[in-house]
């Protein structure tokens, strides 16, 4: 593929925080890395995050092409992220070995920490796999 | 004494925290991207009659200089620029607040910068603004 759209549904979208934040995030991680949009081509459905103590949720929705950022969530996710803002804020700083998590990075741990005492909770998995790894391959910072 | 925030007093003694605050020193200390301006927009009731910023000059865990300038000289000098009224800084420096849960709340805007940047510095960027705890602060009463 040659390029990507990645766009705000709305107004309220642009009110969103979370939805700024991580459009922005994958516009300049995108051209920062051009090598991704082979993962972001991977990432088609409807992913969901909720950021429950900040009070805020957005609703992202891939097809291959583009990527759309809409607050609150709408219709029916396939995966549904749902945790802490830390949380939430550290999942681009995931450490990778690969396409997998590295159990050695402190983000990391944090990570399967939170996951063990539900603060952290992820939904629609193991069907929505392929589209958490794309959207940590196309998110991560490092 | 106290000093009052806004003010280029405050913004130096904000400089002298940042370099008192071990954890800043710890985190921050690859940060080699450039000047960070925090920007209080216009408020009659601050006196403030244009927006006003601080530009922070940091590198290498160090906060090498400090101004307090019009907001549109802030954004020609700064490689960062946060965005937010007063009501919100006193917010997030006075530690009511985390900055990253105030950026997902829309609360803070980051109008210019890498956003993969700040995000791989969340924790530079948390002890930053957390230096500000450390000075004797008069925020004034709206």
């Amino acid at each position: 593929m040659s390029g990507f759209c990645i766009e705000l549904a709305d107004e309220r979208a642009a009110e969103n925080g979370l939805c700024t934040m991580l459009s922005t995030l994958m516009r300049q991680n995108l051209e920062d890395h051009p090598e991704r949009l082979a993962a972001f081509g991977a990432l088609q459905g409807r992913l969901a995050i909720f950021a429950e103590d900040a009070e805020v949720s957005i609703t992202i929705t891939c097809d291959g092409r583009s990527a759309v950022f809409a607050d609150g969530i709408v219709g029916i996710p396939d995966l549904t992220i749902r945790g802490g803002f830390e949380q939430i804020g550290d999942l681009s700083r995931m450490e990778s070995l690969g396409r997998l998590p590295d159990p050695r990075g402190p983000v990391n741990q944090a990570m399967f920490r939170a996951l063990r005492s539900g603060q952290l909770r992820v939904h629609g998995l193991p069907r929505a796999l392929p589209l958490l790894l794309a959207f940590g391959d196309v998110m991560a910072v490092h | 004494m106290a000093i009052r925030f806004p003010s280029p007093e405050w913004t130096r003694a904000f400089a002298d925290a940042v370099n008192a605050n071990a954890n800043y020193a710890q985190h921050g200390k690859d940060w080699t991207h450039g000047k960070v301006a925090y920007v209080i927009t216009a408020d009659e009731r601050l006196g403030l009659a244009s927006d006003m910023a601080m530009v922070l000059d940091l590198h290498g865990g160090r906060c090498r200089g400090a101004e307090y300038v019009p907001g549109p000289e802030a954004e020609t000098k700064a490689d960062f620029v946060i965005v937010a009224d007063y009501p919100r800084w006193r917010e997030v420096l006075s530690g009511a607040v985390d900055p990253t849960k105030a950026m997902m709340q829309n609360k803070l805007r980051l109008k210019k910068g890498h956003l993969p940047t700040i995000v791989k510095f969340v924790l530079a960027s948390k002890s930053l603004v957390s230096s500000a705890t450390a000075i004797d602060t008069d925020y004034p009463a709206l």
